[in-house]
């Protein structure tokens, strides 16, 4: 096979790929603030954030508990799904989701470990198992 | 202290060794001398650990006194500086070993030596050796996530796969400095064994990473699409494309460019990885990452080196180094090329899906990749593959008949359809999981046939194949087939359902220390049996437990106890205190007049609380933070009270109460036996190469090396 044919296939290959990768890449691009008054405006973000253990509360599969900012500022927050096992012994999380109806519906919740250490303490995903 | 010395040691014969290249003799001096002060210094931490030498800072933050001794070999790797010495050992060995070998190039010998440098750097500034003002009696205990074997061997397994792919990388540098026909073919005879067996152990170390993960945090899930776990998970598909173009070029293909760049970009990815996982700079969207370091600059200071080294050499000796022949559209080395460029590209976009974070965040405010993104390019990527590697085993290297193509075709194809029938049949009729399952089915099944032609020493690569095969349908399968639901139950809950299940509790047991339930879930006819036990882990500060998994052949079963709460009633005598509920309860005072009891949470809480005259009755509730529980004196003893902590929000006073969650999730049993497989083929493939190294291909290569291509029929 011709030399310029096969590089030509090799580019058609990656152009495409990274054309098809692109696109999902762009559209799934959520911002990431630890600023409640712009997670609150309603699109997607991931919101970084002090967890408060005491205002949790459970009913089926919805966790409701409240996330509190450097200023004070309360977000609360529904969460879908299991609660990471770390959740009692967090400091800080991060809540990915959209604000709704005055909560934030988090669809996954990661959470962080207070130690200095905070390796290995496991990926927690109260989400889907996707 | 002794620590130090001996790591500023091995730092100064590294160097040494890497300077004197010239002068063998004071090489191999060198190379050993820091081997010795790497060992001892290892010794060193080793034996501190198990003979529990809480002076040293290391030991005292993550060992304690009553640790089992497997898990006190762990402590060794458990924190940044340990592991960064557990590589650098593995590399001052392999070093050391490698520099008495005739065949070892020099510039080969210099970068290793270069790299156990930096590490030796790594290893003095994480404070591995840092010793405290007094030792303490106890240390603060292993993480408790840690207490896994998987996750307790699942650093050694990586890092011993980071040391050894130093080996192919300092190989492919030494390569570029004299890119002639016979260092060639040298170059990847030697190397491949040493590719290889990185490839596997990373590859342990990942599926490692991912049956801890499913067994003990309880959320359902083997893969997060965490920035750190695509770290490594890059790494090892570029390791995939090495190995392939290399067995391109073995094979009389000659693309030495693409073997070049694969290798040197593996071990790149390696050392980035390294750099994402403990600078710090993904803390805030990692679970993983380490805070914020100092040493952010010096690791990334090792990622500039080696990307840096490895484009200068590339650059300067590209003329050099042979590039691929032309080759038919259906020969194996144009299909492996096609599969490498899907890889590559597969594996561009993971990277820079995690370092987006770190990127926005220079620029400007930060945003992350969310997981559908991961999901939503691995599916065609998988199908794509899945259709080459159904393909190409069946294919000869320069050109094989199309007609001969179709007529292997027909046995795989045909379990491609078996498949979706079977698909059907049981009820998991998803168009997604049925196309997916169909390719992998038809991917598995052509490789099967093709591997019967072949001797068995050569099955490896099959093996792997259908490894990966089985692992898709199992990732496809329990990502689409999986539902969840948690239910509130306490002592005295009846008749609650779960997801489809009927749930009954045989009992519930919890003191403060420990929590135990046995229950069973009813569908139907069938019935699922189970127990769940929770100890309170002091170092987090909350009851931790680990799912309990019913597998069968086609699902599992996952329950998992979380959010337990106790109303217990307990005995304080005067001045003695109970831990109970999270709290840690005191009695300072207790006579007629007064009982004065200290509660206390730790860090944020310690309240006093007094109940007087009026109220010194059973029954009487104080407040305690207003926020979740109260204290209520259940009776009054000669030199005793009774306590009951009381969850005012639920209505049932006398219950302990807490979070069931049933979840059922499809295919697990391929994912794991995909990745079982798939491993094997590895080692497999390994030991194959250790029997017959495939070397000296030298005669046959420089005769066709007058030619230009080879001439196709």
């Amino acid at each position: 096979m011709n030399r310029k044919v096969s590089l030509l296939i090799g580019i058609i290959a990656i152009a495409v790929l990274s054309g098809v990768s692109i696109w999902f890449f762009l559209s799934s691009m959520t911002p990431f603030t630890s600023d409640f008054s712009e997670a609150k405006s309603g699109k997607a973000y991931q919101v970084y954030g002090v967890l408060d253990q005491k205002s949790l509360k459970q009913e089926g599969n919805l966790n409701y508990f409240n996330m509190v900012d450097e200023k004070g500022e309360v977000l609360p927050v529904i969460l879908d799904g299991v609660l990471p096992q770390n959740f009692a012994g967090a400091q800080k999380g991060v809540a990915i989701g959209s604000f709704k109806d005055g909560s934030f519906h988090a669809e996954q919740l990661l959470v962080k470990c207070p130690s200095k250490y905070e390796n290995k303490d496991g990926k927690e995903s109260g989400g889907s198992g996707k | 202290m002794a620590g130090n010395v001996l790591m500023w040691l091995c730092l100064g014969f590294s160097v040494l060794a890497a300077i004197f290249c010239t002068r063998p003799k004071f090489q191999k001096m060198f190379a050993v001398s820091s081997m010795l002060s790497a060992v001892l210094a290892s010794s060193y931490l080793m034996l501190s650990i198990l003979n529990n030498n809480f002076q040293l800072s290391y030991v005292f933050h993550n060992s304690s006194v009553s640790l089992s001794f497997w898990y006190k070999i762990s402590v060794f790797w458990a924190d940044k500086g340990g592991s960064m010495l557990l590589w650098l050992l593995a590399i001052s060995i392999v070093a050391a070993i490698l520099s008495f070998k005739p065949q070892s190039q020099k510039s080969f010998l210099v970068v290793l030596f270069a790299i156990q440098a930096f590490l030796a750097i790594f290893v003095i500034g994480s404070s591995t050796f840092d010793v405290l003002p007094q030792a303490a009696s106890d240390g603060l205990g292993l993480n408790v996530l840690l207490k896994s074997p998987w996750m307790a061997f699942h650093p050694p397994v990586v890092f011993l796969s980071y040391a050894l792919m130093a080996v192919p990388f300092a190989m492919t540098i030494a390569y570029l400095f004299r890119p002639c026909e016979q260092n060639h073919q040298i170059w990847l005879s030697r190397m491949t064994p040493w590719l290889i067996a990185s490839w596997f152990l990373l590859g342990l170390g990942i599926a490692m990473g991912s049956i801890w993960a499913y067994e003990t945090l309880g959320w359902g899930g083997y893969w997060g699409w965490d920035p750190v776990e695509n770290a490594s998970l890059v790494p090892w598909l570029i390791q995939t494309v090495a190995i392939h173009a290399a067995l391109n070029d073995e094979n009389g293909n000659g693309n030495a460019r693409s073997v070049v760049v694969a290798v040197l970009s593996s071990f790149c990815l390696v050392v980035m990885a390294v750099f994402l996982t403990r600078s710090g700079v993904l803390s805030d969207v990692s679970v993983h990452s380490f805070a914020g370091s100092s040493m952010l600059f010096s690791y990334l200071i090792m990622v500039l080196a080696s990307v840096g080294l490895s484009v200068f050499l590339c650059v300067r000796s590209w003329k050099f180094v042979p590039h691929g022949l032309e080759s038919h559209y259906t020969s194996r080395y144009f299909m492996m090329s096609i599969g490498n460029i899907v890889l590559s590209v597969y594996a561009v976009f993971i990277l820079a899906a995690t370092l987006l974070p770190v990127v926005t965040q220079i620029f400007g405010s930060p945003a992350v990749i969310s997981q559908s993104f991961y999901q939503a390019i691995s599916i065609p990527v998988a199908i794509v593959m899945c259709v080459g590697g159904a393909i190409t085993p069946l294919m000869v290297w320069r050109k094989t008949s199309i007609k001969y193509l179709a007529r292997q075709l027909i046995a795989p194809l045909f379990f491609g359809l078996v498949f979706v029938v079977l698909a059907v049949e049981a009820g998991m009729a998803d168009p997604l999981f049925m196309i997916t399952g169909a390719f992998a089915s038809i991917m598995l099944v052509s490789n099967f046939q093709v591997m019967l032609k072949y001797r068995v020493q050569k099955w490896g690569a099959f093996i792997s194949h259908m490894g990966v095969c089985l692992l898709l349908m199992g990732v496809v399968g329990s990502s689409i087939f999986f539902g969840q639901e948690s239910v509130s139950l306490g002592m005295s809950s009846q008749n609650k359902e779960c997801l489809d299940f009927g749930v009954g509790l045989e009992y519930v047991k919890s003191d403060g220390q420990s929590f135990e339930t046995m229950y069973t879930l009813t569908h139907k006819d069938s019935e699922i049996k189970g127990k769940i036990g929770a100890r309170w882990d002091t170092r987090s500060q909350a009851y931790f437990t680990k799912p309990f998994i019913h597998r069968s052949f086609l699902r599992d079963v996952m329950v998992y106890v979380s959010n337990i709460r106790e109303d217990m009633e307990f005995i304080i005598g005067k001045g003695s205190s109970v831990l109970q509920g999270g709290y840690t309860i005191k009695l300072l005072e207790y006579n007629e007049d007064v009982i004065k009891v200290l509660v206390s949470d730790g860090p944020d809480l310690s309240k006093e609380i007094i109940f007087n005259k009026d109220n010194m009755t059973p029954g009487s509730v104080a407040e305690i933070d207003g926020k979740s529980y109260f204290l209520s004196i259940d009776s009054v003893g000669n030199n005793t009270i009774t306590f009951k902590l009381v969850d005012l929000r639920n209505s049932d006073r006398n219950t302990i109460r807490f979070t069931m969650t049933v979840m059922v999730k499809y295919c697990m049993l391929f994912v794991w036996l995909g990745m079982i497989i798939t491993l094997l083929g590895l080692l497999w493939a390994f030991l194959g190469r250790l029997r017959s190294p495939r070397g000296n291909r030298m005669s046959s290569v420089l005769a066709k090396d007058k030619g230009v291509g080879v001439a196709l029929p």
